[in-house]
């Protein structure tokens, strides 16, 4: 069991992950917007961390940035949510120092494993 | 009347010219003239000295001739040293000698106006005061002993103008009877003999000619200047018209210049803020997708959950409807998804992000995604493909348009047959063509199964499920992004290739990734 941080402002789309990541047996910390993500990333020290980009306040990119800038966020594993549509922030997330990324639409029946990926390719750097 | 400047300096130098002819023309006969009177004179001149000559050598030859002496007639004093000078005839009668000057003199003065022009000697050595040299006879004289023959002179005297003319006297032997006493000899010039024309006569004929010569050079002149002016009048009102119509025509093709800059510029405007409202258009949809997407992603999400059962266990009708719904939220999805595509594309904001990748990898990637519908229809798809070929472009871009193609082939082809993937390499290019046995396309709808929303869903016994995007988007992809182009071939009833020919290799620049 992991403690898991969501950054997503989007309240069906923080369901839903949460939901699955819950089912599977995670332990899920909830941020609505970037700011309080950040504050929660910094004081919770969560095993990983699943980030929007599209946030109201600051955008995923500006949170990645300042997770990564302090010493307590450097090392966290970070995986980034993406739209489709948005293909090029995928690039520019792992360029900032993101680890992984999820595509959005989410699938239920993948996402578990898409992250388990990630994770692992994590901690073997 | 207005003169045009050119046609104005044209006429002026006509006229000069005109002036000049006739000028020239009347002072050349004026010459002409002059010159013909002079040799009148000139012949009258040498003919009354002809005369004079004779009598003079008729006389002489005689040795002079006695005539009777009276008061009309004195002894000559200068013949005094000649023996018998007076001589008395048996009867009495006194006679004298008159030697050749004495007679000639005699007889020009006593019939001054039978004799016509009169003659003159002269000498250096002159016996008798009036005989003595004027400046040009004195001059003539030196220059007869210098052998000169003849001497001519126009002169004017109590002013009328004369010409004279002087020709030397020789000395002969017959001469000497009167004259050796004077020390001549033979041979010697004794002085001159000349005439005297009085050029009256010939300068009034003169005058005359030359006022006929003016009389009719004007005429010729005034006649010919009033041709010059109306010519050039008429030229000149011909030119200025043609100039007004010039003016007119150049008048016309400048409002017709002005009218089309006015019409270009309105087209370019109007192109100008139609491509603006494209631009917003194309903006205004990917946003508006954007927003659509949010939503849908949840919708997909939760079915998904709740047909795994990870909420609770379903019946067998909530999973089929439930699988409705997802399906239909995927629809709407991919929907959504084309027309961000395709309106990002069109707007002008998407870019290629070129990457290395194995071509070969990715169309067995494709024909694994595809597999989920190609199976339950019993389909094959064959991969025909020499050599792996690396590619250095849009990976993601080139595999959405394989998948299209393949979905397309998979859609239209009923159950149990074979869709091939056929790869070929040209220089920096690569040609992929999907190949179905499906049910074909009617030539006449070929040309439009590229364009948006051109789906043929009346005249197909299939009823499509795509979006009608599909191949508007490969081939704005493919054109766009890619630097390459689609093609296809079809005949009903026996199937439909769909080609992509893209480079291997992205060159243009502004396709280059970042960084």
């Amino acid at each position: 069991m992991a403690r898991v941080l969501i950054v997503e402002d989007n309240d069906n789309n923080m369901e839903l992950i949460s939901f699955i990541l819950e089912t599977s047996g995670e332990e899920t910390l909830q941020a609505m917007n970037g700011l309080s993500g950040v504050e929660k990333a910094l004081s919770e020290q969560p095993d990983y961390i699943i980030l929007d980009i599209q946030l109201p306040d600051i955008d995923g990119f500006e949170v990645l940035k300042r997770i990564r800038a302090a010493k307590e966020g450097k090392d966290i594993p970070i995986i980034a949510m993406t739209s489709y549509a948005m293909s090029g922030d995928k690039e520019k997330m792992l360029n900032a120092g993101c680890n992984g990324y999820i595509e959005k639409p989410i699938d239920p029946e993948r996402v578990i494993a898409q992250i388990r990926d990630v994770l692992e390719k994590a901690s073997k750097q | 009347m207005k003169y045009n400047q050119k046609v104005l300096n044209y006429l002026l130098i006509i006229i000069a010219l005109w002036t000049m002819i006739i000028g020239s023309s009347y002072l050349w006969n004026i010459s002409q003239e002059k010159v013909y009177i002079n040799s009148l004179a000139k012949k009258d001149a040498i003919a009354n000295f002809n005369k004079d000559q004779a009598f003079r050598f008729w006389a002489t030859e005689h040795g002079g001739v006695y005539v009777k002496k009276d008061k009309k007639t004195p002894a000559n004093p200068n013949l005094s040293h000649i023996p018998e000078r007076d001589v008395v005839t048996p009867s009495g009668k006194v006679l004298t000698l008159m030697n050749p000057a004495y007679m000639i003199r005699q007889m020009m003065d006593d019939f001054p106006n039978e004799y016509g022009v009169k003659g003159r000697i002269v000498s250096d050595k002159y016996l008798w005061k009036p005989n003595a040299p004027d400046a040009w006879e004195a001059n003539a004289i030196q220059e007869f002993k210098r052998g000169s023959k003849e001497k001519f002179e126009f002169t004017i005297k109590n002013n009328k103008s004369y010409l004279r003319l002087m020709r030397p006297m020789m000395i002969e032997k017959k001469c000497l009877k009167c004259h050796a006493i004077q020390g001549y000899k033979e041979g010697d010039v004794r002085g001159g003999v000349g005439v005297m024309v009085l050029m009256t006569p010939y300068l009034e004929e003169f005058n005359k000619v030359r006022l006929r010569l003016l009389v009719t050079h004007a005429i010729i002149y005034a006649t010919g200047l009033l041709l010059i002016l109306l010519g050039g009048r008429s030229f000149n009102r011909y030119l200025i018209r043609l100039e007004e119509e010039q003016a007119k025509v150049q008048a016309s093709h400048v409002e017709l210049e002005l009218k089309v800059q006015e019409r270009t510029h309105a087209l370019r405007e109007a192109n100008k803020q139609l491509q603006e409202l494209d631009q917003l258009k194309s903006m205004f949809v990917a946003s508006m997708s954007h927003e659509l997407r949010t939503p849908l992603n949840s919708i997909i999400g939760f079915t998904g959950i709740m047909l795994q059962g990870m909420s609770g266990p379903l019946n067998e009708k909530q999973t089929d409807h439930l699988q409705r719904v997802k399906s239909a939220g995927q629809h709407l999805l991919s929907l959504v998804s084309d027309v961000i595509d395709i309106s990002k594309i069109e707007a002008g904001r998407a870019e290629a992000n070129s990457e290395l990748f194995s071509l070969r990898e990715l169309i067995y990637e494709a024909k694994e995604e595809v597999s989920v519908v190609a199976t339950p229809k019993e389909l094959t798809i064959e991969i025909e493909m020499d050599k792996d070929i690396q590619m250095e472009t849009d990976k993601r871009r080139v595999y959405q348009c394989l998948l299209n193609y393949l979905s397309n082939a998979i859609k239209f082809t009923d159950k149990s047959g074979t869709i091939r993937v056929k790869v070929e390499e040209y220089d920096s290019k690569v040609k992929i063509s999907v190949i179905d046995q499906g049910i074909g396309i009617d030539k006449e709808e070929q040309s439009k199964l590229f364009e948006a929303f051109e789906r043929l869903e009346t005249h197909l016994r299939v009823k499509p499920s795509g979006t009608g995007l599909g191949l508007y988007l490969t081939r704005k992809i493919a054109e766009d992004l890619l630097e390459g182009g689609v093609w296809m071939s079809s005949e009903v009833g026996v199937g439909s290739i769909f080609g992509l020919t893209i480079p291997k290799k992205i060159v243009d620049i502004k396709y280059k990734k970042k960084g």
